[in-house]
């Protein structure tokens, strides 16, 4: 299998990854998906894998890819739900419309829950700096992009964080004792 | 402002901000070379313990335990495989081509029918206004030709609607008909001449288009 040992990838990684897709997607069920859907690809293309980068850049990098394409999918799913549901007062208020992404409360009450309003670089080099603790180097490897884009990124996506969370008042509720027993809805 | 996993029990109701001198010092960034202000260093602190606290609260699932083997057989089915791709190209390219000859096929067979045979080729159609046959229309009585009861309707546009006055727009036309008394009295090549006429004077009925 090329450069790379399936299982000791896995073994080695998949923590990691879950973690990231974690405070990425904002709810443990996307998480596992997109976790699993990057060792599928790992395992696909472990061919590719020609040994000039780290093998965990290279999985940041196609988990990245790949929640970046979800991320654009449902985007376009949502905005097409709701024209359909535009005229359509009761559903509204019965229940909160079906293109409502899951998030659980932690998440959604944490920091990260305001930085997946943020674009999607300073998103993505967020969570590969503070989440994964990337070093600079590795995010621009990951990201591919200059050194300096990603200070930039880094920079701006924190005041971006601050604006956002300065113009959010203090609307955050309590965490669930229980974490699988919480799920809100984003708004 | 996100939750603080270091709040006091009594203090969870309302979430706020995690000033400078209660900010976990359990992990502390080197971001000293982006030059971060305070409030953002305080920040990106926040969102590493936050991090952390997500993934001590959802860990992946036992059910979750990857194996590569399991991961290889996926890859190694015939749904995942290069080789089924390339087949199910293979097969959707030869479905194109068949449909596309049958398209082509069927196109050149269209084209083959006689001309006059179509209705709608007949020149100077004007628009359908009556199927009723016309009261105008030549019976031929043949009587002598034929047996006793056999009668045959004659019109000269057989393949035209049997109206003989039709209205296109403003304008009336109106058809070529031939009396029957002098039709009978013709003999074959003579008829089959004035039916050759009756044609060519067809072709030469006004049309108007708008």
């Amino acid at each position: 299998m090329g450069l790379l040992d399936i299982q000791e990838t896995i073994d080695t990684y998949f923590g990691r990854i879950h973690r990231a897709a974690l405070v990425l997607t904002g709810n443990p069920w996307d998480a596992d998906d997109l976790a699993q859907e990057t060792f599928v690809v790992l395992t696909r293309q472990s061919e590719r894998f020609e040994g000039r980068s780290s093998v965990y850049t290279w999985l940041y990098g196609i988990m990245l890819n790949l929640e970046r394409r979800e991320r654009r999918r449902q985007g376009t799913h949502r905005s097409k739900l709701r024209v359909l549901w535009a005229d359509d007062p009761i559903r509204e208020q019965t229940a909160p419309p079906a293109e409502t992404p899951i998030e659980v409360a932690q998440w959604k009450r944490s920091l990260w829950g305001f930085v997946a309003q943020l674009p999607d670089g300073q998103r993505q080099a967020l969570v590969l700096r503070f989440s994964e603790h990337l070093s600079y180097e590795e995010i621009a490897e990951v990201l591919e992009c200059p050194l300096g884009t990603v200070k930039s990124r880094i920079f701006n996506g924190l005041a971006g964080l601050r604006t956002l969370l300065d113009s959010s008042g203090s609307d955050l509720r309590l965490a669930p004792e229980h974490p699988y027993e919480d799920v809100t809805h984003a708004v | 402002m996100p939750f603080d996993s270091h709040q006091p029990e009594h203090d969870q109701g309302q979430a706020s901000m995690v000033n400078a001198d209660a900010a976990p010092a359990k992990f502390v960034l080197s971001e000293l070379e982006l030059g971060l202000p305070g409030d953002l260093q305080h920040l990106a602190e926040q969102l590493s313990d936050d991090a952390l606290h997500l993934s001590s609260l959802y860990p992946p699932r036992a059910s979750q335990t990857w194996h590569a083997s399991a991961l290889q057989a996926d890859v190694d089915s015939p749904a995942g495989s290069k080789e089924a791709t390339k087949s199910l190209s293979l097969l959707w390219i030869k479905r194109g081509l068949v449909a596309a000859s049958l398209i082509v096929a069927a196109t050149l067979a269209w084209q083959a029918v006689p001309k006059g045979a179509s209705p709608e080729n007949t020149p100077a159609v004007p628009t359908l206004t009556n199927s009723t046959p016309s009261p105008e229309a030549v019976v031929v009585d043949t009587t002598e030709l034929l047996s006793e009861e056999t009668t045959i309707a004659f019109h000269p546009a057989a393949d035209q609607p049997a109206d003989s006055s039709r209205v296109i727009g403003n304008v009336q036309t109106e058809q070529t008909m031939v009396p029957a008394g002098l039709f009978i009295t013709l003999s074959g090549p003579e008829q089959e001449a004035m039916l050759d006429l009756i044609e060519d004077a067809k072709i030469q009925q006004p049309s108007v288009s708008f």
